[in-house]
């Protein structure tokens, strides 16, 4: 039985995990990998980070693949940008034009009994919209995805981290170039599946796919199922397992 | 970030719990007011009563801001009104049974509007707050042949909340608005391609993976609806620039603060200026 | 309802109730995702006589025909997988029936801009979310995306294991094929003589018919939300988002 204590701690806890999400998909959503992952990441040896292609294992690999893969990236998409029209320049590239919606949907959050940790799993229906002179046009790209995500009190500082994110990339496709089931229908039937697409980083410890987009012959998948009420991390309750050690 | 926690006592730190939850629960009420058309409403019950809150109140889209309450109540109301008419009489001149009265307003018109992703920080002394929410909806404007207009549309919402009593409100909205994207076929095809044979996609797995299918680049295609409706604020300014993407937004994100200072709030005082030289 | 004074104990029981019925709505969206969603009605409803479970075409009275949706919704996901399996032996035939429950298929009904009020009594709660969905469906053209906006109102009740769903209604403004709007229609779609049996499922109808909303088209009067839920303490004070609505 939790003390009242207990209690206020982990429901604000709860609560600060919200905002947590939140910050990490707008900084995602406009480029700013530094600022993701410098400002609410606990950084461990067992920090992790995973998608279809794998995970990254402690944070400078974490680092690698997130921030300095990304920003070479993104440099390379917006530099020419400001060749065509110099006032781009005058903002930071990473965001200018850049509208990735990663909109956060059906959180389940728990917090663990012992109040050092705490799990999230959200849906993303997402959108990738790109700001332009005229905001109407035609050809925005939707895409649906699952999170699961491990946080880790730091009692020293008082706040709460990253610790795990699991990305599970469901569909990605075009909201106007025909229907997308179709699109996946008519490639099957020549024998053609899109599993997972999109550039993997230079180093990943542990190499995927730990999950596949969904095709017409992908078997479900229940890669980050959403947390139950549980005691502390472990294994058992866990998005990365064998990785549970802040301390690391 | 400051050490939140340690200066408040327990009974502080339960109220300020709720605090957050109340106010996520207004801008989600927000939503579906704005969806609803019930304008009004939505000033009375969700925005500030007080007169001298209502005095310093704003509205604020791209294309400037509303300041004052009476002019958001002219524009949110008013002009909001008169807009609703408009689209109705396109339907009254077309069919004759499709009466332009009160009772046809909407008629073969819906919207979307949501609150997700939202970042929420109260003051110190928990008087005020600042919210950040996107908003991914679509709005829809029939017409009397049986076609429509589809759009999903997206931007952010950004308020400032001030506590009026125990009841939070709102002070300073302004909506961001990025993009209107068609729903309606644009005439292509999306295919998904198989891998070259000597493509990392075609080795290992069974069956092999194919290159991601074809996603769209964005066709401009003429004035926004949705921005035409935005008015023609009080105060006009260039209050957001989608061309220039979220270029300020890291700068908006809400942080943990201690008492309220317009210049970094979501009123016209609090606007950043697209210097280009 | 007059204002009530709360302690700060009831204050944070109060908060743990709402994160509750949160976390139950998110699991409910995550069901369909992971294809679990015959188990919905198992998991997160109550057991007792007087659920209901409403969409555009009318209720799902009682427990016998809520049950029954949920199970219909497994019938309807084991055909499909079947079909699939058929159509692709060369890359299915190697795994069981079971294992390919739900393959080629998935639902996505994520929720958002939630409203909810926990009841003064701490007896029930009621939730207004939105739905902007997508589903992958087989149907008998072969695999259909469908993009849904829709509403999700659920009324809550507190039984000894827990919060548990006790009425809820999911009314849809859209649900069409993704990529043609949603007052336009897909013309070049074209029927799979392989995947013809799924025209021969039907979903089992509501046992109440009623019209609790018209999907949109250019000729629908304007439709708002569903209420909001506002603060109440007895349920008794308060509307139903089930059946007894007026």
């Amino acid at each position: 039985m939790l003390t009242f204590e207990q209690r206020l701690h982990n429901a604000l806890g709860s609560q600060e995990i919200e905002n947590i999400k939140a910050r990490h998909a707008l900084w995602h959503g406009m480029g700013y990998s530094k600022e993701e992952w410098d400002t609410i990441w606990y950084k461990g040896g067992d920090t992790t980070w995973g998608h279809f292609f794998g995970r990254m294992v402690g944070w400078e690999e974490v680092w690698s693949g997130s921030v300095i893969d990304s920003d070479e990236d993104q440099y390379k998409r917006f530099t020419p940008k400001c060749r065509e029209d110099m006032s781009f320049s005058h903002f930071n590239l990473r965001s200018t034009g850049s509208c990735g919606c990663h909109n956060l949907a059906s959180p389940v959050i728990e917090v663990a009994e012992d109040g050092k940790s705490a799990r999230a799993c959200y849906l993303t229906p997402g959108q990738l919209c790109q700001g332009g002179e005229f905001t109407l046009h035609s050809g925005c790209t939707f895409f649906y995805e699952r999170y699961g995500s491990d946080f880790v009190y730091d009692e020293k500082t008082d706040r709460w981290l990253y610790f795990h994110e699991q990305v599970c990339p469901d569909m990605m496709g075009s909201c106007n170039d025909g229907n997308y089931g179709q699109t996946l229908w008519e490639a099957a039937q020549q024998g053609v599946f899109f599993r997972g697409g999109g550039m993997a980083p230079n180093n990943i410890t542990e190499k995927g796919p730990l999950h596949h987009d969904l095709c017409p012959v992908q078997l479900p998948q229940n890669t980050a199922k959403w947390p139950e009420p549980y005691r502390t991390l472990d294994n058992d309750n866990t998005y990365s397992p064998n990785h549970n050690d802040p301390s690391k | 970030m400051k050490r939140m926690n340690q200066q408040f006592t327990n009974d502080e730190l339960v109220v300020r719990l709720w605090d957050k939850e109340k106010i996520r629960d207004l801008m989600a009420r927000h939503c579906y007011y704005y969806a609803n058309e019930w304008r009004r409403k939505e000033l009375n019950d969700l925005w500030v009563q007080r007169y001298d809150n209502r005095k310093t109140a704003s509205l604020g889209n791209n294309l400037g801001y509303y300041e004052g309450w009476e002019n958001i109540c002219s524009f949110y109301v008013g002009e909001r009104e008169s807009q609703r008419y408009a689209r109705l009489k396109e339907y009254s001149d077309a069919l004759e049974d499709v009466e332009y009265s009160n009772l046809n307003l909407g008629l073969g018109q819906m919207s979307t509007h949501t609150a997700n992703t939202h970042l929420v920080e109260l003051s110190d002394d928990g008087l005020t707050a600042q919210y950040l929410a996107m908003d991914s909806g679509q709005v829809t404007y029939g017409h009397p042949d049986g076609t429509a207009d589809e759009y999903f549309i997206s931007g952010t919402i950004l308020a400032d909340l001030i506590k009026e009593g125990d009841d939070w409100k709102i002070w300073h909205l302004k909506i961001q608005h990025d993009s209107t994207c068609s729903a309606k076929p644009s005439g292509r095809k999306a295919t998904v391609r198989p891998p070259r044979p000597d493509s990392d996609a075609a080795k290992g797995e069974s069956p092999p993976n194919a290159a991601p299918p074809s996603r769209p680049k964005p066709k401009y295609i003429g004035p926004d609806p949705v921005v035409e409706e935005f008015g023609t604020p009080t105060t006009p300014m260039e209050a957001y620039l989608p061309k220039f993407g979220w270029a300020f937004l890291p700068d908006q994100m809400p942080v943990p603060y201690e008492y309220f200072d317009s210049r970094k709030g979501f009123g016209p005082d609090g606007q950043q200026e697209y210097v280009v030289y | 309802m007059i204002k009530q004074q709360y302690s700060s104990e009831q204050l944070l029981t109060r908060w743990e109730d709402r994160r509750a019925c949160q976390n139950i709505a998110g699991k409910f969206s995550h069901s369909y995702v992971i294809h679990e969603e015959e188990l919905i009605y198992d998991r997160f409803w109550s057991k007792r006589d007087d659920v209901c479970l409403g969409f555009n075409e009318g209720w799902y009275n009682g427990a016998e025909a809520v049950k029954g949706y949920y199970d219909a919704l497994g019938e309807k996901k084991k055909l499909a997988s079947k079909l699939i399996r058929d159509r692709f032996p060369e890359e299915l035939a190697q795994y069981s029936e079971e294992e390919c429950a739900g393959v080629g298929i998935l639902g996505y009904k994520p929720v958002d801009t939630c409203v909810l009020e926990v009841a003064g009594n701490g007896e029930t709660a009621k939730g207004l979310w939105i739905c902007r969905g997508a589903s992958m469906e087989l149907t008998s053209c072969g695999f259909v995306l469908n993009t849904e906006w829709s509403y999700l109102a659920i009324d809550f009740i507190k039984e000894e294991d827990g919060w548990k769903i006790w009425h809820m209604k999911n009314v849809f403004d859209v649900l069409t094929p993704m990529g043609y709007g949603w007052a336009g229609e897909p013309t070049d779609f074209t029927e799979a003589p392989e995947f013809a049996p799924l025209k021969d499922f039907k979903m089992p109808e509501p046992n109440v018919p009623m019209k609790l909303r018209e999907y949109y088209h250019p000729m629908r009067v304007f439709s708002p939300s569903p209420m909001p839920p506002e603060p109440y303490y007895d349920f008794s004070e308060t509307f139903t988002y089930g059946i007894e609505e007026v």
